[in-house]
C-alpha cells in the first residue's frame, strides 16, 4: 500500500528529474529573465498533460508487442538521458579525471538494484530522500537570497511572446512527460495533479532565485546555472564551499527517476540478462555521446522535442490499446 | 552468494572516485593572481600560500610568488605549473590584480577565462594595479604582511570610511554588469607608495575600456547615490572662519531616480550625523540647524551635479540610468544618460549631533 505522502515524494522527484543540466539551462536560454512566467504557464500545460495521462492511459496494462516496444524505448531513453546527465555533470565538476564508466556504472547498478526490490522500496526511498532534498534546497536558496536582486527581472515581459510560449511548452514537457513512467502505479488523478503543482512550485521558486542571483545575462551563459548559484553560498560568513554537498539533490532526482524506469522495464521484460544488455548498451552509448561534444550538444538542444515525440508515441499507443480493449 | 560478495568488494574497491584523489600535501593554495600583458604575451603571477617555517606557529602562512608568460591566459596558467612542485588549488582565491593594459584591452578574454574555469570560484575581488605591475605588487610582501593578497582583501573589505573607493563587489557581479551592459563597471585600484600598498582612485569604464577615474570625494558622492548604507564624509567651511570646517557623515541614503522622456531627476534622501564642529555652532538652536542643513543640501547637490557632469563627459553610465530608462519605457536608448538634462535634489536629515551638546559660543 503506497501512502499519499510516498506518492507525493515520488511525483516530486520525477517532476524535477529533467532540471539538472537541461531543464533550467534550456528554458533560461529561450525566455531569459521572463522565465518565471514561462514556468507558471508551463505548470498549467504540464497539469493538462497529466490530466490527459490520468484520463486516457494510466492503469491500462497491455501485452501486445507494440506496447512493449514503446515502453522499452521510452524508459530506455529516460535512463539514457539520466545517466548522460550524471556523467557530464560529475566529470565537469567533481570527478574530472575519473573514467566515465566508473561514474555511470555504480549509479545505474544502484538504481537497478533498488528497482528489483519492488515499488514499495522505491517509494520508501523517495519518502526518505524528500525531506533531505527539501532541507538542502531550502538552506541553499535562503543562503543565496541575499545576493539576489529584483532588478534582474526588470523590465518585466520584454521577451517576445513566442519565446515565452516555447519556453512554457519546454517546461510543461520537462516536468510532465516523465510522469508517463507512473503509468502502472495507482495514483488518484486529483492527488497526482495536486502533487505535480506543489512540486512545480518548488521548481519555480528555485528558478526565480537563480534568475535573481545570476542576473539576466549569466543565466543564459552558464551550462549549469542551478549549480553555479550554489557556488556563492556563504552561511553565517563561515560555512562555504558546500555546493557539492547541496548538489546531491539533483542526483536524488535522477536516481529516483532511473529506479522507476528500471522497475517498469523489469515488469515488462523480467529477464536479467536482457536488462544487463540494456545497461551495458546505455553505458556504452553514454560514453560515446559524452565523448562527442557535437552529439551531446545535439541531444541537449533537441531534448524537449525528442522527449515530446517519444512521450506522444507512448501516449498514442496506450490510448489506442485502451480504445480497442 | 560468494560471487555477489566478491562483486560488491570489487565494486567498492575500484569505483570510489579515487582517480581524482590528490593528497593535501600535493596542493598549493593560490591566494592571489596577477595578470599583465607585455610584448604580446600574458604575464601571470600566482601568490601561493606556504607554511612559514621560520614561525613557531604552524598556521602562519607566507606568500611566495611564481610568474610565467604565455600567448593566452590559459597558456600562462599552465606555464606556471612548470615551476610549481604542487597542484594549484584555486578555491581560496581572494583577489585578482590586473594591469591597466588588461583593463583597457583584454577584459573580454579575462571574463571568458574566469567564467569558463570550473576550478576558480567567482567570488573574489578584482582590482587594477596603478603605475605598478601586478607582479611588483605581489612581490611587496614584508615581515608584517607576509601575504599580499590577504592584505589587499582586508584593505578592500575593512575600509569602512570611504567604502566606495574600495567597493568590494564580487567578480560575478562585475562580470554580469560588464557582459550584459546594464551598467558600466567600476574597479578599485591599488598603488604602492613608500613600500605601502594604498587604495587608489576608482576606475570607471565605458562599455569596454577605462575612461576615467573617481577620486575619493567623487567616490563618496557615488556612494551616497548608489549605496543605501554609505559612510561618506561631507564638509562645508565655517561662515566666519573659512579655514575651519563643519563635517557630517552620511550613514543612510535612499536615492530615487525619476526617469522622464526628456530628463531625469536624482533625489538624495539622506540621514547624517555631525562628526566635527570646528565652527562652534550651537546645535540646539533651530535656526542654526536649518542653516546647516541648507548648506549641506546645497553642497551635496552641487557635488552630485559635478559628478554626473563628469560621467556624462566621459560617457560612463555607472549608475545604470540608460537601463532605468529601458525598464520604464521598454525601448533602448544608449545615449539617454549622456544627452538628456538632469536635476538633482537633496533632502538631508541631520538627526545625530554627536556625543556632546555643549559648545564654547554660538558663532554662526
Amino acid at each position: 500500500m503506497i501512502t499519499n505522502k510516498q506518492k507525493f515524494s515520488l511525483i516530486y522527484f520525477i517532476t524535477n528529474s529533467f532540471f539538472l543540466a537541461s531543464g533550467y539551462s534550456l528554458i533560461f536560454k529561450v525566455s531569459g529573465k521572463d522565465t518565471w512566467l514561462s514556468m507558471i504557464l508551463g505548470t498549467l500545460i504540464g497539469a493538462f498533460f497529466i490530466y490527459l495521462m490520468n484520463k486516457y492511459i494510466f492503469n491500462k496494462n497491455s501485452n501486445n508487442i507494440l506496447t512493449k516496444l514503446v515502453t522499452y524505448s521510452f524508459h530506455i531513453f529516460i535512463i539514457f538521458i539520466n545517466i548522460l546527465v550524471v556523467r557530464i555533470f560529475a566529470t565537469s565538476f567533481f570527478l574530472t579525471k575519473t573514467p566515465g564508466i566508473v561514474i555511470t556504472l555504480p549509479f545505474i547498478s544502484l538504481a537497478f538494484m533498488c528497482s528489483k526490490k519492488g515499488i514499495n522500496t522505491i517509494v520508501k526511498m523517495s519518502e526518505l530522500l524528500l525531506p533531505i532534498s527539501l532541507f538542502l534546497i531550502t538552506i541553499s536558496m535562503i543562503a543565496v537570497l541575499k545576493d539576489g536582486s529584483i532588478n534582474s527581472f526588470l523590465p518585466l515581459l520584454t521577451v517576445p511572446k513566442r519565446k515565452i510560449f516555447i519556453s512554457s511548452l519546454y517546461y510543461g514537457i520537462f516536468t510532465a512527460i516523465p510522469h508517463l513512467m507512473l503509468y502502472n502505479i495507482n495514483i488518484d488523478e486529483k492527488i497526482h495533479i495536486k502533487s505535480y503543482i506543489y512540486s512545480s512550485l518548488i521548481s519555480i521558486f528555485i528558478g526565480i532565485i537563480i534568475i535573481s542571483t545570476l542576473g539576466p545575462y549569466l543565466i543564459k551563459v552558464f551550462r549549469f546555472p542551478e549549480y553555479m548559484v550554489l557556488k556563492q553560498i556563504k552561511l553565517f560568513n563561515f560555512i562555504e564551499k558546500i555546493e557539492n554537498l547541496i548538489g546531491l539533490v539533483w542526483f536524488f532526482d535522477l536516481f529516483m527517476s532511473s529506479s522507476v524506469c528500471f522497475y517498469n522495464l523489469n515488469k515488462v521484460i523480467n529477464k536479467n540478462f536482457i536488462i544487463a544488455i540494456i545497461i551495458a548498451s546505455i553505458v556504452y552509448f553514454v560514453e560515446f555521446v559524452s565523448k562527442n561534444y557535437e552529439y551531446a550538444n545535439y541531444i541537449y538542444k533537441h531534448l524537449p522535442i525528442l522527449l515530446f515525440i517519444i512521450g506522444s508515441i507512448f501516449f498514442i499507443i496506450f490510448y489506442r490499446n485502451k480504445k480497442s480493449s | 552468494m560468494k560471487i555477489k560478495k566478491l562483486i560488491i568488494i570489487f565494486v567498492i574497491l575500484i569505483t570510489t572516485g579515487c582517480f581524482n584523489y590528490v593528497e593535501i600535501n600535493n596542493l598549493v593554495i593560490v591566494s592571489g593572481i596577477g595578470i599583465d600583458y607585455k610584448d604580446n604575451k600574458y604575464v601571470v603571477t600566482f601568490e601561493n600560500l606556504y607554511q612559514n617555517k621560520e614561525s613557531s606557529d604552524s598556521n602562519f602562512a607566507t606568500g611566495i610568488t611564481k610568474t610565467a608568460t604565455g600567448d593566452t591566459i590559459a597558456n600562462a596558467f599552465d606555464n606556471i605549473t612548470l615551476s610549481l612542485e604542487k597542484n594549484p588549488y584555486y578555491a581560496h582565491l581572494k583577489v585578482v590584480i590586473i594591469s591597466s593594459e588588461i583593463a583597457n584591452n583584454h577584459l573580454d578574454e579575462l571574463f571568458d577565462f574566469f567564467l569558463r574555469n570550473n576550478d576558480i570560484r567567482n567570488i573574489f575581488s578584482l582590482v587594477i594595479s596603478k603605475d605598478i605591475t601586478p607582479q611588483e605588487i605581489f612581490n611587496s610582501s614584508s615581515k608584517y604582511y607576509p601575504v599580499v593578497s590577504e592584505r589587499i582583501k582586508n584593505l578592500l573589505e575593512n575600509n569602512i570610511y570611504s567604502n566606495y573607493i574600495s567597493k568590494n563587489k564580487y567578480f560575478k557581479n562585475i562580470a554580469s554588469n560588464y557582459l550584459s551592459g546594464e551598467k558600466n563597471i567600476t574597479l578599485s585600484s591599488i598603488y604602492k607608495k613608500d613600500d605601502e600598498l594604498i587604495l587608489g582612485n576608482l576606475f570607471v569604464f565605458d562599455k569596454k575600456k577605462v575612461v576615467g577615474s573617481l577620486n575619493q570625494e567623487q567616490a563618496l558622492i557615488l556612494s551616497i547615490i548608489d549605496n543605501n548604507k554609505p559612510s561618506s564624509i561631507i564638509k562645508v567651511p565655517c561662515k566666519i572662519d573659512s579655514d575651519k570646517k563643519l563635517v557630517i557623515r552620511i550613514y543612510e541614503s535612499k536615492t530615487k531616480f525619476s526617469i522622464k522622456k526628456n530628463e531625469y531627476k536624482i533625489t538624495n534622501n539622506l540621514s547624517a550625523e555631525i562628526i566635527e564642529n570646528s565652527c562652534n555652532i550651537n546645535l540646539e538652536n533651530k535656526e542654526s540647524q536649518k542653516h546647516i542643513t541648507d548648506n549641506f543640501e546645497k553642497e551635496i547637490s552641487n557635488q552630485t551635479i559635478d559628478l554626473i557632469n563628469y560621467l556624462k563627459i566621459i560617457n560612463s553610465d555607472i549608475l545604470g540610468i540608460n537601463n532605468k530608462y529601458f525598464v520604464k519605457y521598454r525601448s533602448k536608448n544608449s545615449n539617454y544618460f549622456k544627452d538628456k538634462n538632469f536635476k538633482v535634489d537633496t533632502i538631508l536629515n541631520i538627526n545625530k549631533k554627536g556625543l556632546i551638546f555643549e559648545v564654547k559660543n554660538d558663532n554662526e
